[in-house]
């Protein structure tokens, strides 16, 4: 069956309640309150402007609230009415795209770097980053994973394959201990200490696994698409002695747990 | 009175909507709540909380899923990869039918988050009906459309709600689940009464009912889904019942969320309602 064409009076009457809904912009205010009684009804106590209002503040907090559930860390940071302040701009900018509210954050990392010019610009975006990863771990999907048993006989093989990593799976290179901040509402700011993250899915939640610097390193080029080989050359490449140390001590309990953990997936 | 439906699908009882602080004692109780009904939505993420998330009160209970963003009247097509994660939680329930509402939710591909109504015009029945007729063809099981609670109607309408409802339903042969809150919110808000409403509604396509709570705003009336039903809905109900033929009941309660026994003694007073009335002459 074809898929129906909608009526042009529906996209038209569709167009100017969603735009009279959602607007801040001041002149589409005042044009959308006008238009009100030519597009609705009055009842017998409202006429069409007050009745448009009831969707009008049904939609902001609808949405301002999720938002603060999903970043309760954020809201914290920021403060209840300076954060409801950004993210009325962020929803304006970038209006939900997804049927779900669990996606309502999606572009909050590119709002924030573009329009948040704040001194703390930098916390901002890292504190967002860390949470928004926490989200998507629990919902992203998870793809069939890379079975290693095949290539215990032919690590030669192995080295020369590319992988993507799981689509739920999240590398985080943090300045400041956020997780623990979080958790705990009595410390008034967070501790400045770099640590680097695999935010991930697991049994429908989300999990998070301390990596070294080379590590993460080598996680993320892996996930460029480079061989095996190359990624750990290229990692490397760009640590102290001192660190190239500690990642070689632990690079066999990184792949163990990176296998078992089911990171990897083969890439097409 | 003895309707003959338009569906062959079974009278379920007495169901409530499975939420997260009630998960333990429906699985642990017996007998109380005959069937769940579940936000589609809710599991139809690609990742975490899928449909195997389910799978115990599958076992125990007939499991309906209700959705709330098919946004079948919107100006946009329907969205194909929501139509198959929606068609992989069908399989996985394999449930008699599930439903959604008659509404719109969004349009250019911004989502509002709401129910939003149509203009009730003969070109939308016609377009809506289409769009309905394709996804009960591709989900292969009866699908119901739900009456909205709404604030605005259009200038442009040309029918009322219920003659609306009632085109679409037989334009696209599909059923009705009847939200009596909804009607009796929406006939506060639009000045009709709601008895015309409910007799204007073909019986033998109401598959299921739901009844819920609502805010009296003295100016209009919310519905809140946050409290108990009231009275004035529980008077309605009783005269829908017996027009309408075996429907099965489910009450909606969305936030603040009571202890389960204080939503099975709403239900229970929902099917002594029924039970009284049913065969109540008309
Ligand atoms: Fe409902």
């Amino acid at each position: 069956m074809h898929p129906p064409k909608p009526p042009a009076s529906l996209i038209k009457t569709q167009q100017w309640l969603s735009t009279a809904i959602r607007t801040l912009d001041p002149i589409q205010r005042e044009l959308a309150d006008a238009e009100s009684g030519h597009y609705l009804t009055r009842s017998t106590f409202l006429d069409s402007q007050e009745r448009l209002k009831i969707y009008i503040s049904d939609y902001w907090p609808r949405c301002l609230d999720a938002l603060e559930a999903d970043f309760p860390g954020l809201r914290r940071w920021m403060g209840n009415e300076n954060f409801r302040i950004w993210m009325t701009s962020y929803l304006d900018a970038y209006p939900s795209r997804s049927f779900t509210l669990s996606h309502l954050g999606q572009d909050l990392l590119p709002f924030l770097k573009t329009a948040y010019t704040q001194r703390d610009q930098a916390q901002v975006i890292e504190l967002a980053r860390y949470e928004w990863a926490t989200l998507f771990a629990a919902f992203a999907p998870h793809k069939p994973a890379f079975n290693s048993k095949k290539y215990h006989q032919d690590p030669k093989a192995l080295t020369q394959m590319r992988f993507r990593l799981q689509p739920h799976l999240s590398l985080l290179h943090l300045t400041y201990d956020w997780p623990t901040w979080i958790s705990n509402d009595t410390l008034k700011k967070p501790k400045k200490k770099e640590c680097y993250l695999a935010i991930f899915q697991q049994n429908d939640y989300f999990e998070s696994y301390t990596l070294t610097k080379g590590g993460y390193l080598l996680l993320t080029e892996i996930d460029k698409g480079y061989p095996l080989h190359l990624a750990i050359e290229k990692a490397f490449s760009e640590l102290t002695p001192k660190e190239a140390q500690t990642t070689e001590s632990t690079l066999q309990t990184l792949f163990k747990d990176t296998v078992q953990l089911q990171w990897l997936t083969k890439r097409v | 009175m003895a309707i003959k439906k338009r569906f062959d699908v079974p009278f379920l009882g007495f169901g409530l909507g499975l939420r997260a602080p009630h998960y333990e004692e429906l699985l642990s109780s017996s007998g109380q709540v005959d069937w769940l009904e579940i936000i589609s939505e809710n599991y139809m993420l690609d990742g975490g909380q899928g449909p195997h998330t389910l799978a115990p009160f599958k076992e125990k209970y007939t499991v309906i899923p209700h959705g709330v963003s098919l946004s079948l009247g919107s100006a946009d097509a329907l969205d194909k990869p929501h139509l198959k994660r929606l068609k992989a939680l069908l399989s996985y329930l394999n449930p008699p039918w599930f439903s959604d509402h008659l509404c719109w939710a969004g349009v250019g591909g911004a989502h509002m988050h709401n129910l939003l109504p149509l203009p009730y015009t003969q070109e939308t029945v016609e377009y809506v009906a289409k769009k309905i007729a394709i996804i009960q063809d591709t989900m292969g099981i009866p699908f119901l459309i739900e009456n909205l609670s709404s604030y605005v109607e259009f200038q442009e309408s040309e029918m009322t709600e219920w003659e609306f409802i009632k085109a679409i339903a037989e334009t696209a042969d599909c059923g009705i689940l009847l939200d009596v809150n909804n009607i009796y919110v929406s006939s506060r808000n639009h000045h009709f009464d709601p008895m015309d409403y409910v007799r204007g509604i073909p019986a033998n396509r109401v598959i299921q009912y739901h009844i819920a709570g609502h805010q009296d705003h003295g100016t209009y009336v919310l519905d809140s889904h946050d409290r108990p039903v009231r009275d004035e809905v529980w008077d309605l109900f009783a005269k829908t019942v017996p027009l309408m033929g075996d429907v099965s009941v489910m009450i909606e309660r969305d936030d603040h969320i009571p202890p389960l026994s204080e939503l099975l003694e709403e239900l229970n007073h929902a099917k002594a309602i029924y039970t009284k009335n049913i065969y109540a002459p008309t």
